[in-house]
């Protein structure tokens, strides 16, 4: 089951914002929304959940705003949000995405260039995998990548050289006849 | 290609495929029927439980030695450690956004500047009793309840009293006891108050400046005991195996103390490296090969780049697994007074014990169990490791509060729009939807207190956006539960609920009015069903 969609919820939640407050929210939404999305769209394997993720961590990040905004890495909190709000989501919904498997990924990337990566990407649980996107793909620093998923700088360290084992192993297995 | 470009270029790739869906910032506003809850999960995070019989307790502390240097002496050995330590787990103002705090974050909006004053006096005296006289002047910072009564614990400024040579007090059912704390600190607060038929033990924190400094305290016969931590505690051959100085929850069985809570790893590396390894920056305990004597430093990409033969520092084995553990899984130690033995934890990698209670048929464990991907129930026997519970999978939800209550293991949980207490017999969870119970449409559902013991269980909701601000959930049995507004008149519209507590009276709310706190109850009848007495007559007051 999907969830709600971003569209139905902005429908019946629609108001104006204040004005001091949406000025410095509104420029940070802009920066930040897709790429904390597209994130966590391959961070769980699934671009809708991922999507809804970070409507619900931008509502919360927005009814906390005068918070959020002081924080290092505001954009961090959004992503662990969101990440949390997924996990509770799916917990909610019975589904187990510790391990997706290649054909889970988004059906909208037939083609993968670099199929052996993708299928190892695919096969990092979200621990792990989350790590990988946050130092690769939005290139934050271990500081920012420690906060945003809420765990010491040397714990980022050591995820991310587990998962790169893991990815190399997981290719070298995949080349092995 | 290396291993690094072909991440970037396919992570890239991949999310080039993914659309982006604007939702235009206009459009980001409070969620109609948004359900949050206030309540606070500590012990997110990395977990530690130390489990140590109170005749171990000065074994189990590194220096001074003896309990009765622990009384009035100076700080344990390694106190000075703690000096640049976080606030407790408990006690941080920060929004933590973890999947159990998110909604503590309502709270620490609140902006201290804006809170409201006090209402008319007159007013507050017709709901609020005062305190039993007895009662030191003090706040009370927390109140529990039990079958005997009331505890109450004050919560006052230390530094004041440190100037006069004495320290913080407690002050249970009327008799004020002094904790020792010969250095001064702006604040003492309790945290956690906890207690057998023959243990009872406080803990909390000082705070001063920029220094954190949990303290645990327990009363025997010779009076309260009380030592700051860290807890530095050891093995049999003096190695240290865990240096808890956050506390996230204390529980008591028997006449056994356990803790959950934090260590800080570094505290260990600093006096273990040399200036060189400290300043990359970068080091961890290696875990990869399971070799518990080898220090392992990351650099930023996750590289390997120098790995430390711990053994050659001075450091065992079971000092560096405890440590190493320490860094990504809870682990226990178990200390017994006579002999000192390091107990693995069961717990599977990644899981995290978010709360402890103690009862007739053990110890159990709340928490998250990361490879089930669900919260789960851990129960302990005394000897033997942790065991997840046969049905031991919650229906939903990583619990807020857990406790039992004539033997029926009672969790509250406040997760996403659904707020339910769960319950378990001798079958599997079963639930109640207090949201759905409650009958009325709220923007939101803020668990503000809850208690569990023998006496009963009860939470307070607050709504947002109904009439009726405060309701009161209760049961006798843990099974069956009443759910209705407080009267009238219980909490000032300018007061809040703080804290309650369950007796075999009834329920006590603990009510803050612009600072000033009182204890109001107990509540009986329909407001609460723990207390069967003059229920017909309480009825209309509801």
């Amino acid at each position: 089951m999907q969830p709600t969609s971003a569209a139905a919820r902005a429908t019946v939640a629609r108001h104006a914002a204040p004005p001091e407050v949406a000025s410095g929210f509104d420029v940070f939404y802009d920066a930040h929304h897709a790429p904390v999305a597209k994130a966590l769209a391959l961070t769980l394997g699934d671009t809708e959940l991922g999507f809804e993720a970070t409507d619900e961590a931008m509502t919360r990040a927005y009814q906390r705003w005068g918070t959020v905004r002081t924080y290092d890495n505001p954009a961090g909190w959004v992503y662990r949000v969101g990440l949390n709000w997924a996990r509770s989501f799916l917990r909610r919904k019975k589904r187990v995405t510790s391990s997706p498997d290649l054909e889970e990924l988004p059906t909208h990337d037939p083609a993968p260039s670099d199929p052996a990566l993708a299928q190892a990407l695919a096969r990092l649980d979200p621990k792990h995998r989350s790590v990988v996107v946050l130092r690769y793909l939005l290139d934050w620093s271990v500081d920012q990548t420690a906060d945003a998923l809420g765990v010491a700088p040397g714990t980022v360290k050591s995820r991310l050289h587990r998962a790169l084992e893991q990815l190399e192993r997981t290719m070298r297995e995949r080349d092995t006849p | 290609m290396n291993l690094d470009d072909r991440l970037r270029r396919e992570l890239q790739r991949q999310a080039g495929h993914i659309e982006g869906r604007a939702l235009g910032p206009a459009s980001i506003v409070t969620t109609a029927g948004r359900r949050t809850r206030r309540t606070r999960i500590v012990g997110a995070g990395l977990a530690a439980c130390l489990v140590f019989g109170l005749g171990g307790l000065a074994v189990a502390l590194r220096s001074p030695s003896s309990t009765s240097e622990l009384q009035a002496g100076p700080a344990p050995q390694g106190a000075s450690q703690v000096e640049n330590s976080q606030p407790s787990a408990g006690t941080t103002d920060e929004p933590d956004p973890s999947d159990e705090a998110l909604a503590t974050t309502e709270l620490d909006d609140t902006n201290p500047g804006e809170s409201e004053a006090p209402s008319n006096p007159a007013e507050t005296n017709e709901a609020v009793p005062p305190a039993p006289a007895s009662w030191a002047p003090a706040q009370l910072g927390q109140i529990s309840g039990s079958v005997e009564g009331i505890v109450g614990l004050a919560q006052l400024d230390a530094q004041e009293r440190a100037s006069a040579g004495t320290g913080m007090s407690i002050q249970t059912s009327g008799n004020a006891v002094e904790l020792p704390d010969p250095r001064p600190a702006k604040t003492a607060t309790i945290d956690f108050v906890a207690s057998s038929p023959t243990t009872t033990v406080a803990a909390g924190h000082h705070r001063s400046n920029a220094a954190v400094t949990p303290w645990l305290a327990v009363w025997s016969d010779e009076g309260w005991v009380a030592t700051r931590l860290p807890l530095p505690v050891e093995d049999s051959a003096s190695n240290l195996v865990a240096n808890v100085v956050e506390l996230s929850a204390v529980s008591v069985e028997g006449d056994t103390i356990y803790l959950t809570g934090q260590e800080r790893t570094d505290l260990r590396v600093d006096q273990l490296l040399d200036d060189d390894v400290l300043a990359s920056g970068s080091w961890q305990f290696g875990t990869a090969t399971g070799d518990m004597s080898t220090l392992t430093v990351f650099d930023e990409d996750g590289n390997v780049s120098e790995t430390i033969d711990l053994p050659s520092l001075g450091v065992s084995a079971a000092t560096i697994e405890a440590w190493e553990r320490g860094t990504d899984q809870p682990y226990a130690v178990q200390i017994q007074p006579n002999s000192t033995e390091r107990i693995d934890a069961g717990l599977g990698f990644g899981t995290i014990l978010s709360d402890i209670i103690g009862s007739p048929r053990g110890l159990f464990g709340v928490g998250f169990d990361a490879a089930l991907f669900e919260p789960v129930l851990w129960r302990k026997v005394d000897g033997e490791p942790w065991k997840a519970t046969a049905t031991g999978v919650l229906a939903h939800g990583t619990a807020d509060t857990l406790g039992t209550t004539n033997d029926v293991i009672v969790a509250i949980t406040a997760q996403g729009p659904i707020l339910t207490v769960q319950f378990r017999a001798d079958g599997p969870w079963q639930e109640v939807n207090l949201s759905d119970q409650l009958g009325v449409s709220a923007s939101e559902y803020l668990v503000t207190a809850a208690e569990i013991n023998d006496s009963g269980a009860a939470l307070v909701i607050e709504t947002v956006g109904v009439v009726e601000r405060y309701w009161l959930a209760s049961s006798l049995d843990g099974i069956a539960w009443t759910t209705a507004p407080l009267p009238a008149g219980t909490v000032a519209p300018t007061a809040s609920v703080v804290d309650l507590a369950v007796t075999s009276a009834g329920v006590h709310l603990l009510v803050d009015q612009g600072g000033v706190r009182d204890v109001v109850g107990p509540l009986s009848g329909a407001c609460a069903s723990i207390a069967t007495e003059a229920q017909t007559e309480a009825a209309d007051e509801c």
